[in-house]
C-alpha cells in the first residue's frame, strides 16, 4: 500500500529500521525482510514516529524481531512509537514485550 | 547439575505452619473478645507467612487460598474494615480449613476441595463486596467480584481471513475491564515467522456485571478460526450475600478437621522440639559424668583400701548424675498439657454458641509436663469430656438463673502433679448428674438389675459402660453412642484411670490419673518359681490369699472363686507362661485381683517380693511377640522380668473359655 519503508544501514555497524505509516498485514513482507536483515546487527533503532495504522500481524511481526535480537544480544531501542502503534500494542499486552516507549502525543 | 529436592523442607513448613495456625486461631478468638491492633498484625503475619511458604514449596492451592484471607486481613489491618464477628468466624473456617489442606498436603492428596473452593469464594466475595464501598469510583460498576476468564488462541489462518485480535480485544475491553496477558510461547523464530499467520494467543480477564453471551458474541465470527474458552473468574455459586449466613455450621466441620488431624499425626513417626535449655542441661550432665568416670577411672591404675571412701563418693556421683540424666532425658518427651488445652477456647466457643449456652472456660496448670506419647492420646477423651460437660453438664441460662446460679456456666480445666502422675480434672458447674436418669437407663440396658441402694459412685461408674447414653435427644455434639466407655478404655491404654465425683445441682468433675510417662511404670513384682513378673500398679484390685476350699473347678477345666459376691476366673501364672517349679497349690500362693477393660480375673503367684518401678523394654523389639506380656524390665541383680499384659491376659483367658 502506500507507505513505503526506509530502512538503511546505518555506518557504525548499527541499523535504523523505519515503519510505514500503514503497518498491517499486507505490507508486514516488506518489513519481515527488513528487520530480518537487522537481526544481524546491533545496535538496532526502530522508529514507529510516523505508524498510522497497525495491526496484530505487524505487531507479533515485531515481538519475534524483539525476541530474537535478544537473544542474540543485540540492542534495541525506539527513535519513539505513534500513539496508534502504542494504544494496539497496550490493547495486545505486547507494549512491555516490546520495550515500546511511553506514549507520546500523536 | 545437583538438584536440592525442596520437599525435604516440608516437614518443617507444614510444622511452622500448624503453629502459626495455632497462633492464628488464638488471637483471632482475643479479637473474638475485643483485642487489639497488635493481634490484627499477628493474624496477618501468619497468614502471610503460610501464603509465602506455600508459594516456594509448591502448594499453589493452598497459596492462592492465604492469598484470599491475606486479602481480607489487610483491609482489616488498613483500617478499611472494622474487624466484627462474621469476618472473625470467617477467619476461623479459614484456620479450619488450612488445617485440612495441611493434613492432605502431608498425605499426598490434592489440596482443594469443595470446602475449600466455596470459602474461597467467600473470602474473595467479602474482600469485594468492600471495595465498592470504598472505592466509590468502582460502585458505578456493580458487582465487582464477578468476571470472567477468557483463553483465547487464533488459529494461525485467523489474520489471513481479515479478522484481526485486536478489534475483539478492543470489544471485549469496552464490555468491562479488561487485563490481558499474551502469550508468545507458539511464536516461531523471526527467519521461520510466517507474518501473515498468527501464532499469538491471549489470557484475558475480564472483570464487570457481563454476561457470557455478551463475550461469546464478540467471538461470534470467529468460533471456527480460533480456540476458545470462556469460564467465570468467580465461580458463580455463592453469591456476595452469604458471608453470614453461610458461618452457621461451622461447629461441625471443625470437629471434622480436628478428627482428620488426630488421623494424620498418628501415622506419623513425629518429632519433638526441644527447648535449648533441655539440650543445654543434658551437656551439662554429659560433662558430669565424663568427670565423674575419670575420677573413678584413677582407681583401676592404683587402688588401696586407704582411698575407699573416695571410690564410694565417686559411686554417690555417678548415681546421682545417672538418674538425673535419665530424668532429663525423659523430660524430652515431655511437653507441656497446653498444646492440648489449646484447641479448647475454640470448642468451648463453638459449643456454647451452637447450644445457646455461656460458658466460661478456666484453664490452670497448662504448663504441666506430660510424656508426648500420653498427650497425642489424651486429646480426644479430654475433648469427648469438655463437650459432654458443655451439652449435658451446664444448663441453658434460663434454668441456670432459675436455679439460682449465674447464667454463665464454668467449665474448669486443670492440670497438676499428685505423686507420680499427672491429674488432669474437668470440672463444671452445671446440674451434676441425673441419679434417676442414669439408674431408669442402667435398668433399661439390664446393667443393674435393682436401682435400690445404689452408692453415688455406683452411679457414676455405670455412666462408663459400654452403649450407655441418657441424653433424651441424640445432638450431633455428643451421645452418638460411643461414649463414655471409649474414654475410659482410652485413658486405661495409658495406664491411667478415669473417675467421676457429681453433686446434684452443683456440678461434676471428671478426674484422670495419668502416668508420667509411658516409659516406666509403677509395678508390683511377684514370684513364680524362678521367674519374677511384674503386675502394673494400675491393674491391680487386691491381693488375697485363699483357702483351698474356696476355689470351685469347672466343667472345661476352669477354676473360679468368689470375690466380693462375683466368681472369678483364676489365672494361673505358671500354667499360663510354663514355669514348671512353681507352687501348685492355691492355699500355698496369693491370687492377685486385676481388673482390665471392666473384667476381673484372679491371678495365682507364689508370692508378692514388692513394688518397684519397672522401666518398659520392648519384647518385640528384642525377641518376639508374646501373648500376655506386655514387655520386659531389667531387675536390679541383671535379671529380666516380664510385665504382664492384664488385658491381654483377660482377652487370652475368654478365648479360652470360649473354645
Amino acid at each position: 500500500m502506500g507507505g513505503k519503508s526506509k530502512g538503511d544501514a546505518g555506518t557504525s555497524g548499527g541499523a535504523r529500521v523505519g515503519m510505514p505509516a500503514d503497518f498491517r498485514i499486507a505490507d508486514v513482507m516488506d518489513m519481515h525482510r527488513q528487520l530480518r536483515d537487522a537481526l544481524n546487527v546491533s545496535p538496532v533503532v526502530l522508529d514507529g514516529t510516523t505508524v498510522d495504522r497497525v495491526d496484530t500481524a505487524a505487531l507479533q511481526l515485531l515481538v519475534a524481531f524483539q525476541r530474537d535480537a535478544q537473544k542474540r544480544g543485540h540492542q534495541v531501542s525506539w527513535a519513539g512509537a505513534s500513539a496508534p502503534l502504542y494504544d494496539a500494542a497496550s490493547q495486545l499486552g505486547l507494549a512491555q514485550t516490546l520495550a515500546l516507549p511511553a506514549k507520546q502525543s500523536a | 547439575m545437583s538438584t536440592i529436592s525442596i520437599a525435604q523442607f516440608h516437614k518443617v513448613f507444614f510444622e511452622e505452619s500448624l503453629e502459626g495456625l495455632d497462633a492464628m486461631e488464638a488471637a483471632l478468638l482475643a479479637l473474638d473478645e475485643g483485642g487489639d491492633a497488635e493481634l490484627v498484625h499477628s493474624i496477618f503475619r501468619a497468614a502471610h507467612s503460610i501464603k509465602g511458604g506455600a508459594a516456594t514449596f509448591g502448594f499453589p492451592d493452598m497459596a492462592s487460598f492465604t492469598h484470599e484471607a491475606e486479602s481480607l486481613l489487610d483491609q482489616v489491618r488498613d483500617g478499611r474494615r472494622a474487624i466484627d464477628k462474621p469476618i472473625v468466624e470467617l477467619m476461623l473456617r479459614t484456620v479450619d480449613c488450612l488445617r485440612g489442606m495441611f493434613d492432605r498436603a502431608q498425605a499426598g492428596q490434592p489440596l482443594a476441595d469443595a470446602g475449600s473452593e466455596s470459602l474461597k469464594q467467600q473470602l474473595a466475595a467479602a474482600v469485594g463486596r468492600e471495595i465498592p464501598a470504598a472505592v466509590t469510583k468502582a460502585a458505578a460498576k456493580p458487582a465487582a467480584s464477578s468476571g470472567w476468564i477468557i483463553q483465547f488462541r487464533p488459529h494461525a489462518g485467523m489474520l489471513a481471513g481479515g479478522n484481526d485480535p485486536l478489534r475483539l480485544l478492543r470489544e471485549l475491553a469496552a464490555l468491562g475491564q479488561l487485563v490481558v496477558e499474551a502469550q508468545l510461547d507458539r511464536v516461531p523464530a523471526l527467519d521461520a515467522l510466517d507474518p501473515s499467520e498468527c501464532h499469538l494467543g491471549w489470557r484475558l480477564e475480564l472483570t464487570g456485571a457481563v454476561s457470557r453471551d455478551a463475550i461469546a458474541a464478540v467471538f461470534e465470527w470467529v468460533e471456527d478460526e480460533c480456540d476458545l474458552s470462556i469460564e467465570p473468574l468467580v465461580a458463580v455459586a455463592p453469591p456476595p450475600a452469604p458471608a453470614v449466613e453461610a458461618i452457621a455450621a461451622p461447629a461441625g466441620a471443625g470437629a471434622a478437621a480436628g478428627t482428620a488431624r488426630s488421623a494424620a499425626s498418628s501415622n506419623d513417626a513425629g518429632s519433638v522440639r526441644v527447648g535449648i535449655d533441655k539440650i543445654d542441661s543434658l551437656i551439662d550432665l554429659v560433662g558430669e559424668l565424663v568427670i565423674t568416670q575419670a575420677m573413678l577411672d584413677q582407681f583401676r591404675e592404683e587402688f588401696d583400701l586407704s582411698r575407699l571412701s573416695m571410690l564410694q563418693d565417686g559411686l554417690a556421683q555417678l548415681a546421682r548424675h545417672t538418674r538425673t540424666l535419665q530424668e532429663s532425658v525423659m523430660g524430652i518427651r515431655m511437653l507441656p498439657i497446653g498444646s492440648v488445652f489449646n484447641r479448647f477456647p475454640r470448642l468451648v466457643r463453638d459449643l456454647s454458641q451452637k447450644l445457646g449456652k455461656q460458658v466460661k472456660l478456666e484453664m490452670i496448670g497448662e504448663h504441666t509436663e506430660l510424656d508426648k506419647t500420653v498427650l497425642e492420646k489424651i486429646g480426644d477423651p479430654l475433648v469427648h469430656l469438655v463437650r459432654n460437660a458443655i451439652d449435658h453438664g451446664l444448663e441453658m441460662p434460663d434454668k441456670r438463673r432459675a436455679a439460682g446460679k449465674s447464667e454463665v456456666g464454668t467449665l474448669r480445666l486443670e492440670a497438676f502433679h499428685r505423686g507420680g502422675s499427672i491429674v488432669v480434672e474437668i470440672v463444671d458447674d452445671g446440674a451434676g448428674l441425673n441419679r434417676d436418669a442414669i439408674i431408669a437407663k442402667a435398668l433399661q440396658k439390664g446393667l443393674i438389675t435393682s436401682g435400690e441402694g445404689i452408692s453415688d459412685e455406683d452411679v457414676g461408674d455405670l455412666i462408663f459402660q459400654p452403649g450407655f447414653s441418657t441424653a433424651a435427644v441424640t445432638t450431633d455434639l455428643s451421645g452418638r453412642g460411643v461414649g463414655m466407655d471409649v474414654v475410659r478404655r482410652n485413658v486405661v491404654d495409658l495406664g491411667g484411670n478415669v473417675a467421676i465425683k457429681s453433686r446434684a445441682g452443683a456440678g461434676t468433675t471428671f478426674t484422670i490419673t495419668l502416668p508420667l510417662t509411658l516409659a516406666i511404670i509403677d509395678g508390683l513384682s511377684a514370684a513364680v518359681g524362678d521367674e519374677c513378673y511384674i503386675v502394673p500398679l494400675v491393674s491391680i484390685v487386691e491381693s488375697i490369699q485363699l483357702p483351698a476350699d474356696a476355689v470351685r473347678s469347672v466343667t472345661g477345666g476352669g477354676e473360679l472363686f468368689r470375690f466380693r459376691g462375683e466368681y472369678l476366673p483364676i489365672v494361673r501364672l505358671h500354667q499360663q507362661f510354663g514355669c514348671a517349679t512353681a507352687r501348685q497349690n492355691i492355699q500355698d500362693g496369693l491370687v492377685i485381683v486385676v481388673e482390665a477393660d471392666g473384667n476381673q480375673v484372679g491371678l495365682f503367684v507364689d508370692e508378692l517380693i514388692g513394688q518397684q518401678q519397672a522401666v518398659v523394654k520392648s519384647l518385640e523389639a528384642n525377641y518376639r511377640r508374646v501373648d500376655g506380656i506386655s514387655g520386659a524390665t531389667i531387675l536390679a541383680d541383671g535379671s529380666v522380668a516380664l510385665i504382664v499384659d492384664i488385658a491381654g491376659l483377660i482377652r487370652l483367658q475368654g478365648r479360652r473359655k470360649a473354645a
